[in-house]
């Protein structure tokens, strides 16, 4: 299906953006050290490495949700028959959905109530709202991964 | 219901999603959520899982989990484990078993760098498995020292389930580092012991292998001067003060690309592998932590902790004999459920007791992770097992598990040593303050 294809796009894009948050991480962590060295620093570097990690853990987790790579207690699930685990991976599937849902709302709202209260990292001066944004974003991508691993049962949307 | 009991149900529910194989990080978001739900309210509830997701994954001192992983991603395919392996290698390779116990010594090396068990297993399988076979050596032996030596990276510094138990129970990270370098060492030696004894008895089993000139030898050092620059770079910048663990990492990520960047070992298809692979695990980690942290929100509410603490202080039995079934407790669940996701689930239930029976924190660090490090290796969920028997199909997982049994041994023995001998873990840690 083209919407998956482009979903699973999406979802790599953003695995990137998450790696280049990391390695600005180490960037701007070095950096501050080395000029430390010198008396200076960065200012905000605190900020900037907390926003770094926030973009590139959210914008990571529909990647680990599309190649299936949260970490679940298994054994038991393999002991049941086929049928029992396609019934079983339903309604996990279905009651994912619900949980990331509600958290993709709720986070929003958590967003906007931010925004509106004007709250901004303590160093830098930069607002925060856009980071409960962000991860609600990737919340309703990942819930778009369940729905395709509720109809296309035992297969990853990416291959990991 | 108390809020006890609610507690109680809360880990019970729990405990049934974690069975239906839903992952451990949406079981303890969903069970805090409805347990929080009942004792205040579900606008609580969900007012502190916003606030909690959003505080996690911002938090400045949860940084340093993307920033090992990268350091250990880089130095995995930046062919450092090759050659720890092959310095390793012309230096007791002579030896009977002496290819198996370079193999333990490079994963103990490489430990020294890469945070993590399972890629320390995966990466020394695809180096030292081909060379054991070439020589002759036993599967069960050859598979066991791989899979048994990969679980030397969960010890020994720096340590992913080490930053997360530092994070869980807000210990020095540094300290915890440092706790973990003597047993590691203890552990690597012990190990070598083993395959050497065994082998001595049994010739079939690791036949020694050719002799190299000491010119060989010296020149081999040069694979080895890396590691040791990173490791001391890293762990002496934390030990004097020089950096704190967040600058640690980040400094040991980018000496590890420039590591790799001098040998010529990266490219596109490197690059992109690294990235994948870290944002995974690292959004993996964040995730579980996450789920605990609104999971312990639910367990302080209920109180259970404090329960629980005061329930084995009342018990009639020596602090020595709770902390044993603490200790079989881990042993036993470390057997089916994944180390950091155990580390995570139970430390909000049995840290408090530890400190109220009196023991040290950052041992009891040390000995949980020793004793989960048992769990990657025994059966049904060994993971480093079901590493090596991905990387090398011809082996099958019975001889695997097989081979990894006189290791078991090895850990058991280690651990009771370090119940016994508390000041070989907190040695070092002492020294820091």
């Amino acid at each position: 299906m083209k919407i998956f294809s482009l979903i699973s796009r999406i979802i790599i894009a953003l695995a990137y953006i998450a790696g280049a948050a990391i390695l600005l991480m180490i960037v701007i962590t070095v950096l501050d050290v080395v000029m430390r060295i010198f008396n200076t620093g960065i200012t905000g570097a605190y900020d900037l490495v907390r926003a770094c990690g926030a973009v590139a853990v959210s914008c990571a987790l529909p990647y680990l949700t599309a190649v299936k790579g949260h970490i679940a207690i298994e054994f038991f699930y393999h002991k049941c028959g086929r049928f029992w685990r396609i019934i079983l991976d339903t309604i996990l599937r279905l009651a994912s959905l619900m949980i990331f849902g509600v958290l993709s709302v709720k986070i929003f709202q958590h967003g906007i109530s931010l925004f509106n209260s004007g709250e901004v990292f303590p160093n830098l001066g930069l607002p925060v709202f856009w980071i409960p944004m962000l991860i609600s974003f990737n919340c309703f991508l990942m819930m778009v991964v369940f729905t395709y691993h509720l109809v296309h049962p035992g297969k990853e949307l990416i291959k990991p | 219901m108390s809020p006890v009991q609610i507690g109680i149900f809360g880990c019970f529910i729990l405990f049934a999603l974690l069975l239906t194989s839903m992952p451990v990080a949406f079981a303890m978001l969903a069970a805090g959520v409805i347990g929080f739900s009942m004792i205040i309210s579900p606008h609580a509830a969900f007012s502190m899982v916003t606030a909690d997701l959003f505080e996690t994954f911002s938090s400045y001192g949860l940084t340093v989990i993307p920033l090992f992983v990268m350091m250990g991603q880089v130095s995995f395919h930046a062919g450092i484990s090759r050659r720890l392996f092959h310095s390793a290698y012309v230096w007791i390779g002579h030896l009977k078993g002496g290819l198996a116990m370079a193999t333990v010594g490079a994963c103990a090396g490489f430990g020294a760098i890469c945070g993590s068990g399972p890629a320390t297993a995966a990466t020394m399988a695809a180096v030292a498995l081909p060379e054991m076979k070439r020589y002759g050596y036993a599967d069960s032996l050859a598979s066991g020292t791989v899979a048994s030596g990969g679980s030397l990276g969960m010890l020994i510094p720096p340590s992913v389930v080490f930053i997360v138990y530092a994070l869980m129970t807000e210990q020095s990270i540094g300290s915890l580092f440092l706790a973990g370098i003597v047993p590691g060492i203890m552990i690597t030696v012990l190990f070598c012991i083993n395959i050497y004894i065994r082998c001595s008895k049994d010739n079939k089993l690791g036949p020694a292998g050719p002799k190299h000139s000491w010119k060989e030898r010296l020149h081999s050092l040069n694979g080895v001067i890396e590691t040791i620059i990173l490791f001391l770079l890293v762990m002496g910048g934390m030990f004097f003060g020089f950096f704190t663990p967040i600058e640690a990492a980040a400094i040991g990520a980018a000496g590890s690309f420039a590591i790799a960047f001098f040998q010529k070992e990266l490219n596109m298809h490197k690059i992109r592998q690294i990235i994948l692979e870290t944002v995974r695990t690292s959004s993996m980690i964040f995730f579980i932590v996450a789920g605990a942290v609104i999971f312990g929100r639910f367990l302080a509410v209920s109180r259970i902790p404090f329960a629980a603490a005061e329930f084995f202080v009342s018990l009639p039995l020596p602090g020595w004999m709770i902390m044993m079934v603490i200790i079989l407790f881990f042993l036993a669940a470390g057997c089916i459920i994944d180390a950091l996701a155990l580390i995570l689930l139970t430390i909000p239930i049995f840290y408090p007791v530890v400190l109220e029976l009196g023991f040290d924190p950052v041992w009891f660090g040390v000995i949980v992770v020793v004793i989960t490090q048992m769990g990657v290796i025994t059966p049904p969920v060994g993971v480093n097992v079901y590493v090596v028997s991905g990387m090398e199909r011809d082996i099958p997982l019975p001889v695997i598990f097989k081979g990894a049994i006189p290791f078991l041994m090895m850990l058991i023995i280690s651990a009771l040593i370090l119940i016994l001998v508390p000041d070989l873990c907190l040695f070092l840690p002492n020294l820091l303050h």
